[in-house]
């Protein structure tokens, strides 16, 4: 362990080193250096803004910044249907769909019916519709049964599993 | 022991002597009396000249940053509180000047090679081997980090003690110790072979500022 009060001779050489290394100031740089201090003295002092008059300007900028950085918390309230489409944020902006009242529903029409799987999953129709077929869980309607000892996808259970299983 | 105690207390006198001096003189400067700053600040000259000389290459930048620093004490006086050292508040405005000129000296210095400073009065060896020594201290000091660079300034360039470096870098007494112990570590360690040289200081040489 080093003792951090005795720096001993490194201290001492180091200081020597500075000692004569160390830049003399003249008398005449001196003199001209009081002149100049009185000069400064002489000026009118200009107060330094207090830390707080720095911080608080630019917290409130990037508060506002970041405020009007999401668009629907500054959006126009909705009051119909076409002004509002106008309104809402490309579908590029959004992560997810989300039905919410200042965002209109999408004109009905047959061919994005019949193209959604959303829609085909719940009215529980055609059982074809990749990759979200559910239907048949949704609607109950299966194309086969499952058997007593079949597992989960259709793999079958182990003997152990499938005794356990019975009534 | 009976003899001790009229001197120190004749030293703290003289203490308070200077302190309540030095806040007559505060006051009067920040009226925009420029005698009483200069007066002020006088006694101070040679530490802000010899800091700013041990962190710029030429005494021309050096003296031009004597009085950028005395531009920096003077705005910032209202913030000097009466009764602390003086010395301490000056040389902490002229260590974090220093940094910035240690650096663009760093800069300057890689980009043209070290040359013997023009202003200094020309005699051969000795004194290029001392400006070469100077070049190199100037080179280990801008590898320290910053808070190291600057007890370094104020032990050694500034003379202070221990309470003052506290004081100077706004840290406790026994931090700016564990601080100064490190910070000539590593120095001596970047400049060990000068180190090993270097004489140590004679008994005869004034004795550093005791905390």
């Amino acid at each position: 362990m080093t003792d951090p009060n005795d720096h001993g001779d490194p201290e001492r050489a180091l200081a020597s080193l500075f000692e004569r290394t160390a830049r003399p100031l003249s008398e005449e740089d001196r003199a001209r250096l009081e002149r100049r201090a009185r000069d400064v003295g002489r000026f009118p002092r200009r107060a330094l803004p207090k830390p707080g008059m720095i911080w608080a300007p630019a917290l409130a900028a990037a508060a506002a910044i970041a405020y009007l950085a999401v668009p629907v918390r500054h959006a126009m309230p909705v009051t119909d249907a076409p002004s509002t489409a106008v309104i809402a944020p490309a579908p590029s902006e959004t992560t997810a769909p989300r039905a919410s009242a200042e965002v209109a529903p999408a004109p009905a029409d047959d061919t994005s019916d019949s193209d959604d799987p959303a829609v085909a999953v719940l009215s529980g129709e055609p059982s074809d519709t990749d990759p979200f077929d559910l239907g048949p869980l949704m609607t109950g309607m299966g194309a086969e049964p499952r058997h007593h000892g079949d597992g989960a996808h259709g793999r079958a259970l182990p003997e152990r599993q499938v005794e356990r299983s019975k009534p | 022991m009976v003899r001790l105690f009229p001197v120190s207390s004749r030293l703290v006198a003289n203490a308070d002597a200077d302190a309540t001096r030095e806040a007559q003189l505060v006051r009067k400067a920040l009226d925009g009396d420029g005698a009483a700053f200069a007066t002020l600040v006088e006694p101070h000259l040679g530490l802000l000249y010899r800091i700013a000389g041990r962190a710029a290459g030429s005494a021309v930048i050096a003296e031009d940053a004597v009085q950028e620093a005395l531009e920096i004490v003077h705005r910032r006086l209202g913030r000097y509180e009466p009764g602390t050292s003086f010395k301490a508040f000056v040389a902490a405005i002229a260590v974090k000047r220093a940094r910035t000129l240690l650096r663009s000296e760093l800069r300057r210095s890689r980009r043209e090679s070290a040359t013997p400073d023009d202003a200094r009065p020309a005699t051969p060896a000795e004194l290029f081997a001392a400006e070469e020594t100077a070049s190199r201290i100037r080179a280990a000091l801008g590898t320290l980090p910053e808070k190291r660079q600057r007890v370094v300034l104020l032990r050694l360039d500034a003379g202070l003690g221990y309470a003052e470096i506290a004081a100077a870098v706004g840290t406790t007494e026994g931090s700016a110790r564990v601080l100064v112990h490190h910070a000539l570590r590593d120095l001596s360690e970047k400049l060990e072979d000068l180190v090993e040289r270097a004489p140590a200081r004679s008994s005869g040489e004034p004795e550093r500022t005791k905390p």
